[in-house]
């Protein structure tokens, strides 16, 4: 599939991963999914960490017995070679409060980098899963390090061109870094972000009452990310943090409730057409 | 008689489960094995990554003919109740046996079980363990119902040499496409070095194998190997390992095959405070420190790795220092960004942060530290005003980047950042120390700046939970309580000559005002109930010591009114008596409760001073004037707090105590006479009660 046009924090928040795995049909994608994560900001100085990112998102419902061995082989096809490489599975305890989701599975470690998120959803959108959906969430800059043996995600080699015609991760989005965490961290309009969540939250909810939940389900996206750029100004107390998650969940919940609701409705009508013709 | 082996392969285990499940499975399968009336000799459990194993040597072969009698209803039940236990039993009336009990007659009857074949059970036991082990958190996956703590992969039994093949359903029953896993004699070995399954005949087989195919079954082993690793590689390198016991068995669960590598921490990074770099290594990392050999930070990690890799890792070193660099360069982020602005300045959001939510906020914290400082250190002013100036400052690095990044570092970060702010090293220090003693084995802080402000913390969180309400319960303790109150109690014994009960009091009114009034107590109740509280902590506390029980008992009697460091004292000192003086401290202790037992017995109560006027025989006379006389010598001692000479004088008290018994009627026909012997028995409690409540006392 292809990634979805909001802004939002990771692969998991794609109508994809989010929606499609409610339910008991089974479901099976993969895509790209650029992720916004604005207290990640660095302002380009972290060798791997930043406020704008890309995923690549593996989900298969229900899990696969042999998944493990499945993702193992992707790191070989793409050159991550689990002989020299010290490859770890280790414990992660997945929660997303704003998604009313959890999961359980692993932080897979290459050489002591994590590399990709491996989790069996438990719980989604306040329900409980069956059949288990499992998500591997790849962190492609992380990955091309490893491939590549450089030191700091930005000295990743983006063409394999050489002399004048080379770029670099650098030089695509090293100003992106600097100048983005400036806005999320010192110049976002604080009050006009505020606005903006209200008026996403408002709009959510008035479309998840007329049954418009996927137009809803984006406002939720829209008033998380902009949660996220008002934790990022430090202008969100303790209080007020819990406070804005609840807010945000409540939205996301809805969205999968209704959708969950829907799909069930169409699941029974179609039912009964099949009976019919039966008949 | 055979072995009955089996492992369970999952996904990887998380490390910290490991332990407890190895410990719950073996008292799962000795209860499980008592029930089904099945002789066993050792059961040994292990727990790695990938597999959960357990042994159960000598096991019988056969469930030999078993008999169990169930009682049925009473012979005059009704006709409805006796079919009903017929249809239960599938047997017929002729089956039951009448018999008579103490509770009436019923009907009884005698259910006989053939023998059975041992490996016919044992699918049932690994079902039952499947179903029935603690794991903290399981979980489903595929389309499964029933849970384990990661998805699993397939098993191994064996009974004695012979395999056991079978499934488990990780479904109800009665599901159509049940999820099954596969038991046999098949395993499998380390995941990248070893994958090919392969059969087994034994658990000695097994061990051997998995050795070979590069996977340590047993956790001890796997510890030692890492633990050989690891001082040999500080050997070369000429380096001392930092202790760490958590991290090791952490470690030891998260690998099969250890293979220990040494890395460098950029130099960069080396400007950084220690406890920093030890932290993010430890808890993001899991690699252990090093120390050069005069104890300085060494630039250096060691990593576990799980493979044994062909450029003799290499790559891994590599792979692992970028990542340092990394975190370390995240940290150097987080501590820039807080210096740059002073820690008071970090400190003015306390004002908006709650301490606890019925207990105001950490800046009102702070100010009553301030004020309880005050009261407890009365002399030493230069001490004073350093823990108060230490106090203003305390908690503001709760309100750093660095400190919500790295809670363990609390206190930690704010001595750096006083420091760097320059303030005084002892007021730095002490902002170090405030949470220190952690556990009953650490030291105290070294100066006493920090044992102020540690010891205020510690009374001022103490009576605030209590006042709402929230003590400890059983084995939930949330805001660490017991610990504090074990602190406190160290604290105070090492030289602070006052009361606890009066400080305790002046700590209760400087909440007035900021407690939410709805959970509030009393005062009487709340002193009362921390007084409780703290003579418990203190009888556990003194018999970690080695103390015995009926001797701290016998010091207790004057609560909190007495201080701790006195109360010690004199606990000593009845100790070393006993020691010096066996005989007679015997016979003193039985003469004290004789006469302790005769007043209870007469239900005596107005004692008053014997008269020397109404002793009539020559051995109460001598023992009142003895008594008279060591009565006023003890208290001279006691003045001075001179326990041992004041208990030294009780010695030679056994004799006339004992003579006195031994020819003196108490109960006699006259009143007054009778009277005047009570007091005197009266007399002989209280002075020896001035030393200790020796009723306490055994034996």
């Amino acid at each position: 599939m292809q990634p979805y046009d909001i802004e939002m924090g990771a692969g998991t928040f794609h109508p994809a991963t989010t929606l499609r795995t409610l339910g008991t049909k089974p479901w099976r994608t993969a895509y790209v999914q650029p992720c916004r994560r604005p207290t990640d900001g660095r302002y380009g100085d972290n060798p791997n960490r930043v406020q704008s990112y890309y995923q690549f998102q593996v989900i298969v419902k229900p899990s696969p017995d042999d998944i493990q061995e499945l993702m193992l082989e992707s790191f070989k096809a793409i050159g991550i070679d689990p002989a020299i490489h010290d490859i770890r599975f280790v414990e992660d305890n997945w929660e997303g409060p704003t998604l009313g989701a959890s999961g359980l599975g692993w932080e897979v470690w290459c050489d002591g980098q994590e590399v990709l998120q491996f989790t069996y959803f438990q719980q989604l959108g306040g329900a409980d899963c069956a059949p288990v959906p499992v998500e591997l969430t790849y962190g492609l800059e992380r990955c091309a390090c490893v491939v590549q043996g450089v030191e700091s995600l930005f000295d990743l080699d983006w063409n394999g061109a050489e002399g004048d015609r080379k770029i670099t991760y650098r030089d695509i989005f090293h100003q992106n870094e600097r100048e983005f965490s400036a806005f999320n961290f010192d110049y976002a309009d604080v009050e006009k972000l505020e606005g903006e969540f209200k008026a996403a939250e408002k709009q959510c909810q008035s479309l998840l009452e007329k049954g418009c939940v996927l137009p809803a389900y984006d406002q939720a996206l829209k008033a998380s990310h902009l949660f996220n750029l008002l934790d990022a100004r430090g202008v969100i107390s303790v209080l007020e943090r819990a406070s804005y998650i609840g807010r945000v969940r409540d939205l996301a919940r809805g969205c999968c409730e209704q959708y969950l609701q829907q799909q069930e409705n169409t699941a029974h009508s179609s039912v009964s057409k099949s009976a019919s013709v039966g008949a | 008689m055979s072995d009955f082996f089996f492992e369970i392969r999952s996904g990887e285990i998380p490390a910290q489960m490991q332990k407890p499940a190895t410990l719950d499975l073996k008292r799962l399968l000795e209860q499980k094995f008592k029930d089904l009336q099945l002789s066993h000799g050792d059961i040994s459990c292990y727990a790695g990554p990938r597999r959960l194993v357990a042994v159960v040597r000598e096991l019988a072969t056969e469930q030999t003919v078993r008999h169990e009698e169930r009682r049925g209803p009473r012979t005059d039940a009704t006709k409805q109740a006796i079919e009903g236990f017929l249809k239960s039993t599938g047997c017929n009336l002729d089956d039951l046996e009448i018999r008579e009990t103490p509770k009436g007659t019923f009907y009884f009857l005698t259910e006989t079980f053939p023998a059975v074949a041992t490996k016919t059970i044992l699918p049932d036991v690994i079902r039952e363990v499947i179903e029935t082990l603690h794991w903290p958190k399981k979980m489903t996956w595929s389309t499964t119902t029933k849970t384990w703590v990661r998805p699993i992969q397939g098993g191994c039994a064996l009974f004695g040499e012979e395999p056991l093949e079978f499934t488990v359903s990780m479904n109800e029953d009665g599901n159509p496409d049940p999820i099954l896993v596969q038991f046999n004699n098949i395993t499998v070995g380390h995941r990248f070095m070893a994958p090919s399954p392969f059969a087994v005949k034994s658990f000695e087989d097994y061990v051997q194998k998995l050795h070979k195919a590069f996977v340590i079954v047993d956790q001890e082993e796997r510890q030692k190997v890492l633990k050989e690793q690891l001082n040999d590689l500080c050997a070369q390198h000429n380096l001392t390992i930092l202790d760490d016991k958590g991290l090791l068995d952490e470690v030891t669960g998260l690998v099969e095959w250890p293979v220990c590598l040494l890395g460098d921490i950029d130099a960069s990074f080396m400007s950084l405070p220690p406890e920093l770099l030890r932290t993010t290594m430890r808890v993001h990392q899991r690699y252990f420190s090093v120390h050069k050999k005069g104890g300085a930070f060494a630039p250096h990690f060691i990593v576990a790795a799980n493979i044994v890799a062909p450029d003799d890792g290499k790559t891994i070193v590599i792979g692992n220092e970028r990542v340092l660099k990394a975190r370390l360069s995240d940290a150097a982020f987080f501590y820039e960004q807080d210096r740059k602005k002073p820690l008071a300045e970090h400190g003015k959001k306390l004002d908006k942060t709650v301490f606890h939510a019925s207990l105001g906020t950490l800046a009102q914290k702070q100010n009553r530290l301030v004020e309880i400082i005050d009261l407890i250190e009365k002399e030493d002013e230069a001490a004073r005003q350093d823990a108060k100036e230490a106090a203003r400052l305390c908690k503001a690095d709760l309100m750093s980047e660095m400190v919500f990044e790295f809670p363990e570092l609390q206190g930690i970060i704010g001595f750096y950042y006083a420091k760097a702010d320059g303030l005084k090293e002892t007021i730095a220090q002490a902002i170090y120390d405030q949470y220190s003693p952690k556990g009953p084995s650490d030291a105290l802080p070294s100066q006493k700046v920090s044992r102020l402000l540690a010891l205020a913390d510690r009374l001022d969180t103490l009576v605030g939970f209590f006042s709402v309400g929230l003590k400890p319960t059983g084995s939930k303790d949330p805001f660490a309580l017991r610990r504090a109150a074990l602190g406190t109690i160290r604290f105070l014994e090492e030289g602070y000559d006052w009361a606890l009960d009066d400080v305790l009091s002046c700590v209760f009114d400087l909440y007035d005002g900021t407690k939410k009034t709805v959970q509030a107590l009393p005062k009487a109740e709340v002193l009362k109930e921390l007084e409780l509280f703290f003579m418990e902590r203190l009888k556990v506390y003194r018999r970690d010591q080695g103390y015995a029980h009926d001797y701290i008992e016998a010091v207790l009697s004057r609560g909190l009114s007495e201080p701790l460091s006195v109360m010690k004292t004199r606990l000593d000192a009845l100790v070393s008596f006993v020691e010096t003086h066996e005989e007679e401290a015997v016979n003193l202790f039985a003469g004290y409760k004789r006469a302790t037992n005769i007043l209870r017995k007469e239900k005596v109560t107005d004692l008053k001073e014997p008269l020397e006027t109404l002793f009539e025989k020559e051995e109460e006379k001598a023992l009142y004037k003895t008594l008279f006389a060591t009565r006023k010598e003890i208290q001279g001692f006691l003045s001075q707090g001179d326990f041992t000479k004041a208990m030294a004088i009780l010695a030679p008290l056994r004799s006339p105590i004992d003579a006195f018994f031994e020819h003196v009627q108490v109960n006699d026909e006259r009143q007054d006479i009778r009277q005047n012997r009570l007091n005197l028995l009266g007399y002989i409690q209280k002075s020896l009660e001035q030393v200790a409540d020796f009723s306490k006392i055994e034996g």
